[in-house]
């Protein structure tokens, strides 16, 4: 038997054990907001002014705040919602026991069913589990989440993978809007060509301008050829008389012929026949 | 802290001893578990109970067993309508002393612990008022004197639900004033079997039961049931069940207050039966339909489709 002290100090420790879960999901969710906000600004590469002053970038910062802004506020609902009546739901061998024990506790019952009631609830306690009060399907999800933006976010900065909401994507970095382009040129056909190559789907004569005179130019030059292959050694001359297409001596002659294993009843003959007809026309 | 210790044992000794009641009465009733549970539960809530079913079933066999396992003095009343109030409190008689004659009660069957009221419906409406105001009060009043019935005091009725012909029925407000209606049914088929064979077997059918508690120790159990502590939510739940019934449907008349009390007090005891220190919502469930159904009346609408007092309170629920 017990009195309604012990209980409501045990009920107290129940309390903690909510808070110490709901700190564990607000560290969870703290990571998680920061490498979304950290990942989300390296890729979608808005333009943040930066302060000299600080150690780590702008971005890192934002991201900082943004991760200790959702940490917090998990922990504060967490640590209302995980409360003792969250336990007893997590623990519902223990929950109408020990809800009619903080009950009689808090009535300052104090006589012999309720002493009873009391004992058996901090049994009951000492043999609940406070780990039911993390999700851990939910706890393991997050986890993963944060391991793939944490993988993402190497990558990202590895990569310099950016999209440049202002013009067209980019791989290896962006310098920014593109300085040739002018306000009067037309704009791209569609937003899709964002993420698509930015060759193939661009008009070409965007590309390559309005059609012009060229400059003559004024260096004359004197240009020189060489009959020398310049894969072979020095001294070798090319002869160019006898490349190009092979003259038609070069050319034996083949016959084509069709060979039916199933239907070919004496390969000598036909064989004899084949040598007579090539001398035939070896001699014409 | 020592006598804190002696507390929880007498605590569990108690407990022990109310499971040892339920098995001496399975050596003469086989079956019904769940009918000798509330009717425990019921004289644990020092409440009176309202025994229901066709004839030869066991009502008074069972009673009379509940009380000599728990060492009660038992009297049976079979009512009938020339049944005088007098022939159950009792009366007033001459008697001849050395000193000369003078008056001297004479206690009637209702100087008991367990009073087996059969066939309560039979009896004449007064002869009912004076049954249940006893009940009510705990006393009874005879040409002017007012005498004391013994403590714990039960009166545990029946009534026949087919043989309505010649009957008075109770009325709304004295069957309020049952702690419970206790349903019997018909005994399983292997239950049946068990029961013909344990008495065609022997001439004396009276088999032994050892008394294993004490009318003091079975009020020292009344009076933890009531120290039972119940959690505000499941205590909210019993009351809120039982005022549902004001606004049921198909009912014409809820449950009075007096309800509310019932069924949180056979929560507690159902829980105390079970060796438990507190109330959990199953047993306001459990009990919900034995307390209620005698103190709702369906309307017309749905007693022509069938609907019973159980329907509409198992709704509720």
């Amino acid at each position: 038997m017990t009195d309604p002290e012990t209980l409501d100090a045990a009920v107290d420790e129940v309390r903690r054990e909510g808070y110490k879960a709901a700190a564990v999901f607000a560290t969870a969710d703290a990571v998680l907001a920061l490498l979304v906000v950290d990942v989300g600004l390296t890729v979608v590469a808005v333009d943040v002014p930066s302060i000299s002053a600080l150690p780590v970038g702008t971005e890192g910062l934002i991201a900082a705040v943004a991760g200790l802004a959702a940490g917090l506020a998990s922990g504060v609902v967490r640590a209302r919602r995980n409360g003792v009546e969250r336990f007893e739901a997590a623990n519902p061998e223990l929950g109408a026991a020990l809800r009619s024990a903080r009950d009689a506790a808090h009535s300052a019952h104090d006589d012999t069913m309720a002493r009873r009631l009391y004992a058996d609830a901090l049994d009951r306690l000492s043999e609940a589990s406070s780990g039911r009060l993390l999700d851990e399907r939910r706890l393991a999800l997050r986890m993963v989440v944060v391991f793939v933006l944490a993988v993402g976010s190497i990558h990202v900065t590895v990569a310099g993978v950016a999209l440049d909401l202002a013009d067209s994507p980019t791989v290896g970095g962006s310098d920014g809007p593109d300085s040739d382009q002018q306000p009067d040129d037309p704009p791209p056909e569609s937003s899709d060509s964002l993420d698509s190559d930015p060759i193939s789907n661009t008009d070409g004569s965007t590309v390559l301008g309005d059609p012009g005179e060229v400059a003559r130019g004024d260096e004359a030059l004197t240009a020189n050829l060489s009959d020398r292959s310049g894969a072979e050694s020095g001294d070798q001359r090319a002869r160019y008389e006898n490349s190009g297409h092979p003259s038609a001596e070069d050319i034996s002659p083949e016959r084509a012929g069709y060979d039916d294993p199933g239907s070919v009843e004496d390969p000598e003959l036909v064989r004899e026949y084949a040598l007579r007809m090539s001398e035939e026309n070896d001699d014409d | 802290m020592t006598e804190n210790l002696s507390d929880d044992e007498a605590v569990q000794r108690l407990q022990d001893a109310l499971d040892a009641v339920r098995d001496e009465v399975r050596k003469r009733i086989v079956g019904q578990e769940a009918v000798v549970d509330q009717l425990l539960a019921c004289m644990l809530c020092d409440g009176n109970a309202l025994l229901e079913s066709t004839p030869g079933l066991g009502k008074t066999l069972l009673v009379q067993t509940l009380a000599d396992a728990t060492s009660l003095s038992f009297s049976r009343v079979q009512n009938t309508p020339d049944l005088m109030p007098s022939d159950v409190t009792g009366t007033d008689i001459v008697r001849d002393t050395a000193e000369g004659q003078e008056f001297v009660f004479d206690p009637g069957p209702i100087f008991a612990n367990v009073v087996l009221a059969d066939e309560i419906n039979r009896a004449t409406p007064k002869t009912q008022a004076a049954l249940l105001e006893a009940m009510q009060e705990q006393q009874v009043t005879v040409t002017g004197d007012t005498y004391d019935l013994p403590e714990p005091f039960f009166v545990l009725a029946t009534q026949n639900p087919i043989e309505q012909e010649g009957t008075y029925p109770l009325p709304e407000a004295q069957r309020d004033r049952f702690t419970m209606k206790i349903l019997l049914d018909y005994p399983e088929d292997d239950e049946e079997t068990e029961i013909v064979d344990r008495y065609t077997r022997r001439l004396d059918d009276d088999i032994p039961v050892e008394p294993v508690l004490t009318p003091e120790s079975f009020r020292d159990a009344q009076r933890l049931v009531r120290q039972l502590p119940i959690a505000d939510d499941v205590r909210d739940r019993a009351v809120g069940v039982v005022r549902e019934t004001r606004q049921a449907d198909r009912l014409n008349y809820g449950a009075s207050p007096r309800a509310s009390m019932d069924l949180v007090l056979a929560s507690k005891a159902r829980a105390f039966l079970a060796g438990r220190s507190h109330v959990a919502p199953d047993d306001v469930e459990a009990m919900a339909r034995p307390v209620l159904r005698h103190r709702v009346v369906v309307d017309f609408r749905a007693e022509r489709e069938g609907v019973a007092p159980d329907d509409v309170v198992g709704d509720l629920l």
